[in-house]
């Protein structure tokens, strides 16, 4: 009976050592040694703006863009991004906002002590939640944790989840403090402000402030909807209301790494919407462009996709009524020009009428029609049908949801020709929008002879843009050759004849393949830059993702 | 022919006196030699210090549990600190530089010359946010080790406690316990276990449970094959006439004969757990930064190892070290406990 | 030995269901959906959940994809190749795996046959000094280092081998990812065959051989290396183990489109339906494996047969 007990003690002990020694090295160096804190309610140190601001002020985002991420991010100046959106003057947003944030280490200790007073507390401690699906955010936290712990003296724990589960928890509120990301559908600053904006349709954060709401209010539906610099002014106000209340930390801008072949010119990076391939000239022998790519291609149906990487090569195969040109501005593409009523809520599309599926069929204006019924079909379920929605077009959200029948949504052919859509509510970046691929056409007489198979291989897909697809090899190599029926297929001769996506996810190895000759854009991990940043190809680009901290003001348990 | 003949005719010579057969010791007092009684480790121990690469083996863990324990204090720097501005440092060491071998060159170039640190020494060098390398490096050595002496610990307890009462009792039990073991065992371990690492919260006791949840069935097959063997010695049945409760004579009886066995399973499963945890942190299911084993500094060294390889060395050798170390150390340990069995 | 096969296959039949119901149940556990969690409400997620059958309860889904894999339908994909069939994209990649790992294994087991042999041959030689180094880096350096150390010099440096799988020079692209593969069953293999091989050759039997006076090519090829492969035939079970293991971070590095990659991706989106079916198929391939080494030792060696038939 002695070993018996004995036995059930080791087994006992073994587990806590197993779960203590967790717990220990999962929480930080600092905590070990800190002075015990009295414990408050872990919701109420968040409400505190001192607090929050002092969190914020602490952070040195110029280092951590510069030395930790090195990939050309750059440090937030505010909740909005750089050179994404521009307003009716054409000035960039942030030209306009200014620069809200400022990294201030004796202010922030001020605020702190004050902080330390209001709530009656020595010291604070806090949860720092990340993703670890990329390596970039957990090396922003760690460095965040450090300078937390040197110029305020907090303990910081770190949290790293998926992505998946990062967005899980912070859905849930059983967060503290979460690094999170927002990537721009469209280029227009609404699509940050609506995260925190109570009123915005299927509104999924937990911040109210009555003041911002308010402000939104007027620049989305009520009396300056109309009038683009009074909503410009007001989405200004409102981005100054949010950072001074602190409702959420800006940190860094995302940018990018990469290498280019020298002899590859035209790829065009859009900020907010789809980068695109379609006019990519290779001073090469055989004028194939090799792109490594570091996300699977997911679906080449453009109503279910939702990746940037399907999205690329969508646009080559068909294409939109418009399409974003070198400065991000809406230029004709399907279409050969449109008009815009005074009210701002008709948009007529004078479509092409050279413009041929591939099988012969010319473009007609029921191909949009249809296409867009079918992105706003509840039966699809389509993961990006919100953004018909996000455009205002008439009845979008109620025909998702089944109120009302399809035939409702406020679309139109007016002719073969002519495609007439109607909006709720005025919308100043519609047009830009035109050229993401949810608004693509779709064949309805193509689609009804595929239905259950269409744009699932190489028979069940049509295409209308200045690319086929030619070889699809699941997992691995996408290749895209030149479409002889293209309507611009003149003009389309001076650029790659072929374009092959590869599916790499070791950057290592995509890079060595750059060295070699057989890649020419390869994205590279921060890890990589100083090897290659003196390379004739390394260039550095901004984009439209900006990262943030949220802040849990209601914590669950 | 004569010649021949006669070479075919062996003369023998006949060399053997009458004396050669007497009794030789017929007038010494014969007496019984007591040699030295040694006790089962001590004869364990002789056997062991014979073998060199078991000594080698045992030399080297120590070493390196010794640089575990004190390793992460002498460098003066702690495992968490970052300074950014000295970041990507290369190896140097006061003395070996002088030597040409770890003297912060790096692509043809002093890189501490070039950031102006004449009088910094980082003997690993550092990491990608200007952590020590070498503080890192023992403190991740002293987390794994601890990582996989507790999983290995609980599989022992649980393997054994499985093997005896499934070999003990035999019959239905065995046959249910058995056919538990085969389907939990048909399971790859690399799928239960990627699966496991998305589930369970990350840290040290994710990676444990990880580690011991198909750990144990080995240990619970050694056990359960002693026990059959055992079951049917006469010193068993001797017991059980005494009237002994079954679970005494399990524990009492049968485990001490048993446990070299397992102590030898144990020492093969160490490096097998150190090295199952470094493809766990690979997969993502790693200690939380900032704390670091050798499995993240390996995965975290990866990530850069064509431009800075020696952000991946100090720890791949740590590891390899440990990995030969403890399997010498087993070889001989087995050899020790039962010198008949083959090596 | 029919009886003893049917018994084995009835449990090997028993563990797949129950590493199914395994999978489902940890899937379950997963946080977040295979859909957008960023840009989708909560209702718009309950709508999708519905139109996929998601949100039926836990025995109610398991029992129905239970039955339509009998019918060898594996559900369709949500997030990596969306809607389209599993079973239809599970073929092509689990055809690259198969062929890397086989290869990967056939590499390193005639070459750990051979550096095992020679090093029991000339015991305590140069030979022998390399086997133990061989065995060591391969048991000690994990896969994916050692993938693209490999990709760094002999694919970078030396050029001899592809960096990136190229599916117009497949067996080229294969020599990389079968190198990187083959490490661990070259070094598990060689320091087995060493010990094996100088236990058989100091046996009394081979000594009686020996003292026959048979050739030393003969005494080793007929006689000594026959009794060293058949204890062989035990390790590979745990071998076949490290090789899966191994195939998933060495197919990364050198971008095979193998059923690894296919795994992280869909583990790592949520895509449950993927996921499941790539464990099943690694889970299947193992028992299935685990099954042809357990018969082929019943054939090869007697004992066993009889001793697991008497059991």
């Amino acid at each position: 009976m002695n070993y018996r007990k004995t036995l059930a003690a080791a087994l006992a002990l073994a587990m806590l050592a197993g779960c203590s020694g967790g717990t220990s090295a999962a929480s930080t160096p600092a905590s070990s040694a800190a002075e015990p804190a009295s414990t408050v309610d872990v919701s109420a140190q968040y409400k505190n703006l001192n607090f929050r601001k002092a969190l914020s002020l602490s952070i040195d985002r110029n280092q951590i863009a510069e030395l930790v991420l090195k990939d050309g991010s750059i440090a937030a100046e505010g909740f909005i991004p750089k050179d994404f959106a521009y307003g009716p003057d054409g000035k960039d947003y942030r030209e306009t906002a200014g620069n809200l944030i400022e990294y201030d280490v004796a202010k922030a200790k001020e605020l702190l002590e004050e902080a330390k007073k209001e709530l009656g507390v020595d010291n604070f401690s806090v949860e720092l939640l990340y993703e670890t699906d990329s390596e970039a955010p957990g090396k922003v936290c760690a460095a965040i944790q450090q300078m937390w712990q040197d110029n305020l003296g907090i303990n910081v724990t770190l949290v790293s989840k998926t992505k998946k589960e990062r967005l899980a928890l912070m859905n849930a509120l059983t967060y503290e403090i979460g690094l999170t990301r927002w990537g721009p559908d469209y280029a227009d600053p609404q699509t940050y402000l609506d995260l925190f904006y109570s009123h915005s349709s299927g509104y999924n954060n937990y911040y109210f402030n009555d003041e911002y709401d308010a402000l939104l209010d007027k620049a989305e539906t009520g009396e300056d909807a109309a009038d683009p610099e009074k909503r410009w002014a007001d989405m200004v106000a409102a981005e100054k209301v949010i950072i001074d209340d602190m409702g959420l930390i800006p940190v860094f801008q995302n940018g990018s790494a990469m290498l280019i072949n020298p002899a590859v010119s035209g790829i065009e990076f859009h900020n907010a919407g789809v980068d695109s391939y379609r006019e990519v000239t290779v001073n090469k022998d055989d004028k194939t462009l090799n792109v490594a790519i570091n996300a699977d291609l997911n679906t080449m149906d453009h109503h279910v996709a939702t990746d940037g990487g399907s999205f690329i090569m969508q646009s080559l195969c068909i294409g939109g009524l418009a399409k974003l040109d070198e400065n991000a501005q809406p230029v004709e593409d399907l279409a050969e020009s449109w008009e815009i009523s005074d009210d701002g809520l008709e948009y007529t599309f004078h479509l092409r009428k050279d413009a041929k599926w591939s099988n012969g069929t010319p473009l007609t204006a029921n191909d949009f029609v249809f296409a867009w019924r079918r992105l706003d079909d509840p039966e699809l379920q389509s993961e990006y049908a919100f953004i018909l929605d996000t455009i205002h077009v008439k009845n979008a959200k109620a025909c998702q949801e089944g109120e009302l029948p399809l035939e409702e949504l406020g679309v139109k052919a007016v002719d073969d020709n002519t495609f007439v859509v109607t909006l709720d509510i005025p919308c100043g970046f519609a047009l830009g929008l035109m050229a993401f691929p949810s608004f693509f056409p779709l064949n309805e007489e193509f689609f009804n002879a595929h239905k259950d198979t269409y744009a699932q291989s190489l028979d069940d897909l049509l295409y209308i843009g200045p690319y086929v697809f030619s070889n699809w090899e699941e997992n691995h190599e996408y290749t895209f050759t030149k479409n002889p029926n293209y309507w611009d297929a003149a003009n389309q001769a001076k650029y790659a004849d072929e374009i092959v996506f590869t599916f790499v996810s070791e950057a290592q190895s995509a890079a060595l393949s750059y060295q070699q000759g057989n890649t020419d854009v390869v994205t590279l991990t921060g890890d990589l830059v100083d090897q290659y940043k003196s390379d004739p190809g390394f260039v550095t680009r901004l984009q439209g993702y900006a990262w943030r901290l949220n802040l849990n003001q209601m914590i669950k348990e | 022919m004569s010649d021949t003949y006669e070479k075919h005719v062996p003369i023998i010579e006949n060399d053997y006196d009458p004396e050669d057969f007497v009794f030789v010791q017929e007038n010494v007092r014969l007496k019984d030699k007591v040699y030295k009684q040694t006790s089962f480790l001590r004869d364990v121990w002789n056997n062991f210090s014979k073998n060199k690469g078991a000594v080698i083996g045992l030399i080297i863990i120590s070493v390196i549990i010794l640089m575990a324990i004190i390793g992460p204090m002498i460098s003066g720097r702690t495992y968490y600190t970052q300074d950014l501005a000295n970041q990507g440092l290369p190896p140097r060491i006061p003395g070996l530089e002088k030597i040409g071998i770890m003297n912060g060159y790096e692509y043809g170039r002093n890189i501490y010359a070039e950031k102006g640190l004449d009088n910094v020494y980082y003997w690993f060098g550092t990491d990608t946010l200007g952590r020590d390398l070498f503080t890192r490096v023992w403190e991740g050595t002293r987390i794994s080790l601890f990582i996989a002496f507790v999983a290995v610990i609980i599989d022992i307890i649980i393997g054994m406690s499985y093997g005896l009462i499934s070999g003990y009792f035999g019959g239905k039990v065995d046959m249910v316990m058995q056919r538990f073991v085969e389907i939990l065992n048909g399971i790859p371990t690399l799928v239960l276990v990627t699966l496991l690492g998305l589930v369970l919260p990350p840290g040290m006791s994710s990676i444990i449970f990880a580690l011991m949840i198909t750990g144990w069935i080995g240990m619970s097959r050694i056990s359960r094959a002693e026990v059959l063997k055992l079951k049917e010695a006469e010193f068993i049945l001797a017991s059980r006439t005494l009237g002994a409760k079954s679970f005494a004579i399990i524990f009492k009886d049968i485990l001490p004969n048993i446990f070299g066995q397992l102590i030898i399973m144990a020492m093969f499963s160490v490096p097998s757990a150190i090295f199952t945890e470094a493809y766990l942190s690979f997969m993502g299911l790693g200690i939380p930064a900032p704390a670091a084993s050798l499995g993240t500094l390996i995965s975290d060294g990866y990530k850069s190892l064509t431009v800075h390889p020696y952000m991946i060395f100090s720890a791949i050798i740590v590891l390899a070290l440990l990995m030969l170390s403890f399997n010498l150390f087993a070889d001989g340990l087995r050899d020790a406990f039962d010198p008949n069995q083959k090596h | 030995m029919s009886k003893y096969i049917l018994k084995r296959v009835l449990i090997s039949i028993l563990t797949l269901s129950a590493i199914i119901f395994v999978l489902f149940l940890m899937l379950d556990f997963m946080p977040g959906s295979p859909f957008n969690d960023e840009k989708l409400t909560a209702a718009q997620k309950a709508l999708l959940y519905t139109k996929y059958g998601l949100d039926k309860p836990f025995f109610v889904r398991f029992l129905k994809y239970l039955t339509a894999m009998l019918k060898g339908d594996l559900g369709n994909s949500y997030v990596l190749n969306k809607n389209k069939a599993v079973a239809d994209m599970l073929k092509g990649p689990l055809g690259v795996s198969i062929r890397v790992g086989a290869l990967g294994m056939l590499l390193g087991t005639v070459i750990g046959l051979g550096l095992g042999i020679a090093a029991a041959l000339k015991h305590n030689s140069w030979v022998d000094t390399l086997c133990s180094v061989v065995s060591i880096l391969g048991v000690s350096v994990p896969a994916y280092v050692f993938a693209l150390l490999l990709a760094y010099f002999v694919g970078f440096k030396l050029g001899w081998i592809p960096i990136l799988y190229n599916s117009k020079k497949v067996m080229a692209s294969f020599v990389g990812p079968m190198i990187a593969l083959a490490m661990s069953p070259m070094a598990n293999v060689s320091r087995f065959t060493r010990a094996e091989m100088i236990d058989v050759l100091g046996s009394d039997y081979i000594l009686l051989v020996q003292a026959k006076g048979v050739r030393q090519k003969d005494l080793i090829m007929k006689h000594a290396l026959r009794n060293t492969l058949i204890p062989i035939i035990t390790i590979m079970g745990p071998i076949l183990v490290n090789l899966l293991t191994g195939s998933m971070v060495v197919e990364k590095v050198f971008g095979v489109p193998g059923i690894g990659t296919m795994m992280v991706t869909a583990i790592q989106s949520n895509d449950y339906n993927v996921t499941i079916a790539c464990a099943f198929v690694y889970s299947a391939m193992y028992i299935v494996m685990m099954l042809i080494i357990d018969i082929m030792y019943g054939i090869i060696d007697p004992r066993i047969r009889v001793a697991k038939e008497g059991s």
